[in-house]
């Protein structure tokens, strides 16, 4: 599904008002895979504090918008993981956390190991890290929510290189 | 061989003459037996009132490609009281690599159920007497023991997924 603007008609402000409503209520789903998923408890916890972003965590897919995918997966898991995200209900974001879920990390050309989420699911914004802390982790939500924020919003010609 | 592990030493030999016990470090002892001993010999650590090996803490395997045998190594222990003064217990079996086949301890302990599911997936040595072996952390439909020494990965390569 494609959030291109149709030329010719003004989106522009209603666009905006939803775009930034998606961004700033984005609920992200309570699914730990390894270790990343420790350091994703503890941005949502109080010190870093997902909350003030609008972001709580939904135990199901289908009450979430965002799926972080934090730890190293395996093939077995993989399926596992393509079912969840199949789960979701569109608009939906995926964001890759840790090394292991953006190529392999640690593990990468090991048997059993998906190298990187993305050989599973479309992957939105990736952040490196074993584990990222929880302010690389946010600094990634940031960048997903600017993304959210430039979706479907054409760039006019005269700016366009 | 320490003094307090002699009288264990000795139960182990007893019913098994030709047994050789030996002392590694940290309390253990280590013996070798063959897979066809190996069902009555578990029942008498486990049984044997100077033994009484209550504790099977691991199973698993050494891919010796060289000498053509896998070795399967388990570790004893004991949790009753006057454990310290009872040390130990290493076990180790060697099977040939073309054929590998060891009875199962599941019966004796039930712990063993799912090491020797570990041991079978990631090794390929079966375990006979066993009443589910199949794959416990690889995908069911994984071909290969990726342990084994002259493994080598033949899943499909995978390319990244877009929108």
């Amino acid at each position: 599904m494609s959030y291109e603007a149709v030329p010719g008609v003004v989106t522009t402000r209603l666009r905006r008002l939803i775009n930034w409503s998606r961004k700033s209520s984005l609920w992200y789903m309570l699914f730990g895979i390894a270790c990343c998923a420790i350091e994703m408890m503890a941005t949502g916890a109080s010190r870093y504090d997902f909350d003030r972003f609008g972001m709580i965590f939904r135990a199901s897919p289908r009450q979430s918008d965002l799926m972080i995918v934090p730890g190293t997966v395996n093939e077995k898991m993989a399926d596992r993981v393509k079912l969840l995200y199949d789960q979701m209900a569109e608009p939906r974001w995926v964001l890759a956390m840790g090394g292991c879920a953006v190529n392999g990390g640690p593990y990468h050309g090991e048997y059993n190991i998906v190298d990187g989420v993305d050989k599973v699911i479309p992957v939105d914004v990736y952040v490196p890290g074993c584990p990222p802390r929880p302010e690389a982790l946010l600094h990634g939500v940031l960048l997903l929510q600017e993304k959210i924020m430039r979706e479907g919003i054409e760039i006019p010609e005269p700016a366009r290189r | 061989m320490p003094e307090h592990l002699q009288p264990v030493a000795a139960a182990l030999t007893d019913g098994f003459p030709e047994l050789v016990v030996e002392h590694k470090a940290d309390d253990w002892l280590e013996v070798k037996i063959t897979a066809d001993q190996s069902p009555e010999f578990f029942r008498h650590v486990k049984e044997h009132p100077g033994l009484a090996f209550d504790y099977l803490s691991d199973v698993t395997a050494v891919d010796y490609i060289d000498q053509g045998l896998f070795q399967v190594v388990y570790h004893l222990v004991t949790i009753g009281t006057n454990a310290r003064r009872r040390g130990k217990l290493r076990v180790k079996i060697d099977v040939p690599r073309d054929n590998p086949r060891v009875p199962s301890v599941v019966d004796i302990w039930p712990t063993a159920n799912f090491h020797e599911r570990e041991v079978y997936d990631m090794m390929g040595i079966v375990f006979e007497g066993h009443p589910d072996l199949r794959r416990i952390l690889l995908r069911e439909d994984w071909v290969g023991y990726p342990l084994r020494k002259d493994y080598v990965d033949q899943r499909p390569k995978r390319t990244r997924v877009t929108r």
